[in-house]
């Protein structure tokens, strides 16, 4: 079980549901996107050091190198981020659905932004709504292109004394498209994710 | 002894939504299941006249739920309650016998209108 600690039980069970609708709605997107049929996979909440940022990306640890973009967002004035990495034999499969040939890193940056926007402000927007929070998303910046997994740093948080974050994994059914979003959110925020949590629970 | 319904879902809090979501009044006897193992032994033992499923689940999932209760001839009226909202998602629940689909998150409203047009209450 992954470490969930700054939660109760009953708590991450309801942020967990709240990703699975917001997420769900992603995947529609997503399957638009690419013209195929999305796997939703079931999201998973874990706290970990802001310097091990792969063991929040379990979903993407194939051995193979991976590619990263990072959207910066602010929910109810908390700095947060969302991390979309995908892995190498993911781009063959984005370059397919989206008529694009991927030879050179300009390419590679546009496909990414691209799809980190598809993903992330259906996303966002749906956990955003339903936690009553205020949220404002910034612009995707490309942060690692086929690098190993292991060698992804994510310099906006390596300040923060522990990362919250939620892992949710998109495959594309019949294809090696592999892709994670990471949510991730600084403790200064907990309080707040808490309450409203609760405020959900005990409806 | 009201209709047996099965609630299937991992999720505690969408097992509360969807008890809360209930028509008021409505004779049901429930049962939970926790992911569609548990489901499909419950629907097994006669807990499903109505079965209201999740499909992102683990251990085995809504769609492979709804295979076995096909392929072993079970006669549950299945409303799949889901955050998956593909248009393929629905028709493939449909296509292995769900009577209707049902985007989450629930409410009264919604389910009311469900199954009223169904005929079920």
């Amino acid at each position: 079980m992954p470490n969930t600690a700054p939660f109760t039980e009953e708590q991450r069970d309801c942020l967990q549901e709240l990703t699975n609708v917001a997420m769900g709605a992603a995947g529609e997107s997503l399957a638009a996107f690419t013209k195929t049929f999305v796997n939703l996979s079931i999201p998973v909440v874990r706290a970990f050091h802001p310097s091990k940022i792969s063991k929040g990306l379990a979903h993407v640890e194939t051995g193979e190198n991976v590619s990263a973009v990072v959207q910066p967002f602010s929910l109810s004035e908390h700095e947060c981020f969302a991390l979309v990495v995908i892995t190498e034999n993911s781009f063959s499969d984005l370059a397919q659905f989206t008529g694009r040939w991927v030879d050179n890193e300009t390419v590679a940056g546009e496909l990414l932004g691209d799809l980190a926007r598809t993903l992330n402000d259906t996303c966002l927007s749906g956990m955003s709504e339903m936690m009553d929070m205020t949220l404002d998303v910034e612009q995707p910046d490309v942060i690692a292109l086929n690098i190993a997994l292991d060698q992804l740093r994510l310099q906006d948080i390596a300040g923060w004394d522990s990362a919250i974050s939620i892992e949710i994994n998109y495959h594309l059914e019949d294809h090696p498209f592999n892709c994670d979003l990471l949510l991730l959110f600084p403790d200064q925020a907990l309080d707040d994710i808490r309450m409203i949590l609760d405020g959900m629970i005990n409806i | 002894m009201g209709i047996p319904l099965l609630i299937c879902d991992d999720s505690n809090m969408a097992r509360k939504q969807v008890t809360r979501s209930l028509p008021d009044g409505w004779d049901v006897d429930i049962t939970y299941a926790i992911n569609g193992v548990e489901g499909i032994e419950a629907v097994r033992q006669g807990h499903a006249e109505m079965l209201f499923l999740d499909l992102t689940m683990p251990e085995m999932d809504g769609y492979e739920v709804l295979e076995h209760i096909k392929a072993e001839g079970h006669k549950s009226i299945v409303i799949v309650i889901s955050g998956d909202i593909q248009p393929e998602a629905r028709e493939r629940v449909l296509k292995l016998g769900a009577l209707e689909f049902i985007k989450k998150p629930i409410n009264k409203e919604k389910l009311e209108n469900v199954l009223q047009m169904y005929g079920l209450i």
